[in-house]
């Protein structure tokens, strides 16, 4: 049995929803145990330590974070470059980013400890950090979300019928553009300064970077990299919601428009990331007294990752995303896709997790670092926590507005 | 963070990290407030009954907000962007007074349309009367589909309504619907035999937004398929075949949350 609880559309029955919801409810409260026993208890509560400071979380924090690039991507196209099929996806990337940059935040705030001692960063900032723009950066940026994810709120059917709700809507959504614009001026910042923080540390040979002015390599590196997960990741996901509610939700044109801006920004990253290689190889690393080929010469981290990062999650999805004919056929799109989310998530990975396990002194010897339970419980929870705000957002929210559209047909 | 904090320094760094920092903070906090503040306007000014409509309206479905002269057959595919006010539209006046049909009356779903009247795209009429005033009421077929039991909530004598304003609601089983102003002007006379209101019209009463003659009919038989999509759409079942026609009380047969669904969309509520 369906229920209207959005005008002019289907949703599940409430004990269905209710079936879908628990699990993921459970899992949070899970992921809320073991976060509350890290608060509580400390970091002893991980597998990390001095040497290994940057464990599962900063992966996390690095990968939804450039899979939220979606929302501040997708803003700027529509309301500062008016391109407007992408409407179609504006609410759901929205949602998205708002998940994955809330997520992130609690995350790092699990990270760090002592949160009542979180406004420090703000009182007593260090400005020559790339921490400090980063933590300046998401939280105003996840106020920025916050206010473009009110007015999908307000449109729900019971808010929408308050005359103050309504006309707060309508007011606030004329002024979007100045938030899109807004959000994207600190998109840019903090999805660079997130790889710049990498590329700083002189310490660390194998991720360190020489680059432009203030900013190394890595900066411009994760800004197009992120802008390059961001649409795929808004693709997946809208296709996912549309294969488990059952109901057509975007036209595909928009999808196909996704997969392009995808498929531009990852081929631009593809071409700076084998530049950015070449001079890290023949230069950067040999002067600190690093060839290159030794970061490689420890297992699992071959050379082959390297080789996968660049050619089978980068050029390739790439080179599949461009071609207008495979972008419009979903058995091309959405593996295109998923190679570039993964590869994403892989260059995350490996700027987190084979930057610290690799040795960098005589005495240093190579670490594997396996998460606690802990700290794969808080991962969980980040997880758990955005399929339920985005379920219930799907199912009380106008959350895509070609839906009743698509339903007549 | 600010002079006279423990590690602020006054030099290019924190003046050109905290001057952006500062900057974002203070668009961010404006838009909200500005927005605020305008919205604290259009209250007072009383906009909100404008706003709604712009609002329902731009979250209709594409297929409803087909152009008058879309469903005329004059520009197929032409939608309209104006909340159905033709009353500014600049090529309105380039598609010429609606064909006549020589017709008084048309039958559909065996209900009889008259066509000495004009009607509004929200399912209400407005015919003129004799001594200047207009009567206002729901057109035939949404009167059949309000039903013989549902209840009508009508505006005071005096009050004074807009085009595409709520002028009256309609509750029919647990559903409340609002029924949308055809024409500016005042009240003077409320809920009389098959007529809901009478207005003494205001000074912008023009009526080149409402169908009329050769429109009504094939906005009707448009309508009356919309109205099927709509309960296809929220689960109810297929309806009104060719050559069948409405009950008297249409929603009688169906579940109340599926016609309730229907009915809204019927009457534009989003």
């Amino acid at each position: 049995m369906s229920e209207p609880v959005v005008a002019g559309v289907r949703r599940c029955s409430f004990k269905q929803f209710l079936a879908w919801v628990l699990p993921w409810s459970a899992l949070f409260a899970f992921g809320l145990y073991s976060a509350g026993l890290c608060l509580v208890r400390g970091l002893n509560q991980t597998n990390m330590d001095n040497r290994f400071a940057f464990g599962l979380w900063i992966f996390l924090d690095l990968t939804v974070i450039a899979f939220g690039a979606g929302a501040f991507l997708t803003g700027l196209l529509v309301y500062i470059f008016k391109r407007d099929e992408l409407r179609a996806v504006l609410n759901t990337a929205v949602i998205v980013g708002f998940v994955c940059y809330s997520g992130a935040i609690v995350v790092l705030m699990v990270d760090v400890g002592q949160p009542l001692r979180a406004w420090y960063t703000f009182w007593h900032p260090n400005v020559h950090s790339m921490l400090t723009e980063v933590t300046f950066c998401i939280t105003c940026y996840l106020t920025v979300l916050a206010f473009e994810y009110l007015p999908v709120v307000l449109k729900s059917r019971d808010l929408h019928r308050i005359p103050k709700f309504l006309v707060f809507e309508f007011e606030l959504h004329k002024l979007m553009p100045v938030l899109a614009g807004v959000g994207a001026f600190l998109s840019f910042f903090h999805q660079g300064s997130l790889g710049g923080l990498f590329g700083v540390l002189r310490g660390r040979p194998f991720a360190f970077r020489e680059g432009f002015a203030i900013w190394p390599s890595t900066f411009f590196l994760f800004v197009l990299s992120s802008a390059a997960a961001g649409p795929s990741f808004l693709l997946l996901i809208t296709w996912a919601v549309e294969k488990i509610s059952g109901h057509r939700l975007v036209k595909r044109d928009a999808l196909a428009s996704l997969g392009r801006i995808s498929g531009v920004m990852l081929i631009l990253y593809v071409l700076v990331k084998c530049v950015d290689t070449f001079i890290w190889i023949n230069n950067t690393s040999p002067s600190v007294g690093f060839p290159a080929h030794r970061f490689y010469s420890r297992q699992p981290f071959g050379a082959w990752l390297l080789l996968c990062e660049i050619v089978v999650f980068g050029l390739l999805p790439a080179l599949v995303l461009l071609d207008s004919g495979r972008r419009r056929d979903l058995r091309w799109l959405l593996p295109a896709a998923a190679l570039t989310c993964f590869g994403i998530a892989l260059n995350r990975f490996v700027m987190t997790i084979q930057t610290l396990a690799l040795p960098t002194l005589p005495f240093d010897p190579f670490l594997l670092y396996m998460p606690s339970w802990q700290e794969v419980g808080t991962f969980l929870a980040v997880v758990a926590y955005g399929v339920l705000v985005y379920s219930f957002s799907f199912r009380y929210l106008p959350v895509f507005p070609q839906e009743r559209d698509l339903a007549v047909r | 963070m600010f002079p006279g904090i423990y590690g602020f320094r006054l030099d290019a760094g924190h003046i050109l990290f905290l001057g952006a920092f500062y900057t974002v903070v203070l668009i961010v906090g404006t838009t909200v407030l500005y927005s605020l503040l305008r919205t604290h306007r259009a209250l007072r000014s009383g906009r909100e009954p404008a706003i709604r409509w712009i609002s329902d309206f731009h979250d209709l479905p594409a297929r409803d907000r087909a152009c008058r002269h879309a469903l005329s057959g004059q520009a197929p595919g032409r939608r309209c962007e104006r909340g159905f006010d033709c009353r500014d539209c600049a090529e309105h006046a380039g598609f010429g007074a609606p064909p006549s049909t020589g017709e008084a009356s048309f039958e559909l779903l065996g209900v009889t349309v008259p066509l000495d009247r004009w009607y509004s795209r929200g399912h209400s009429f407005v015919h003129a009367e004799a001594d200047g005033t207009f009567t206002i009421g729901l057109d035939p077929i949404a009167e059949r589909l309000a039903g013989p039991n549902s209840r009508v909530d009508l505006p005071g004598i005096g009050a004074t309504l807009e085009v595409n304003q709520a002028a009256w609601s309609i509750t029919a089983g647990e559903e409340r619907v609002r029924v949308l102003c055809p024409v500016a002007g005042t009240v003077v006379a409320a809920g009389g035999p098959g007529w809901s209101l009478k207005l003494k019209p205001g000074r912008d009463c023009g009526l080149t937004h409402l169908l009329c003659a050769g429109e009504v009919r094939p906005w009707m038989q448009r309508e009356v398929e919309r109205l099927q999509a709509s309960l296809e759409a929220v689960g109810g079942r297929a309806v009104m075949a060719d050559g069948g026609g409405l009950i008297e009380d249409p929603g009688s047969a169906y579940e109340e949350r599926a016609w309730a669904g229907a009915i809204r969309e019927f009457f534009l509520e989003p």
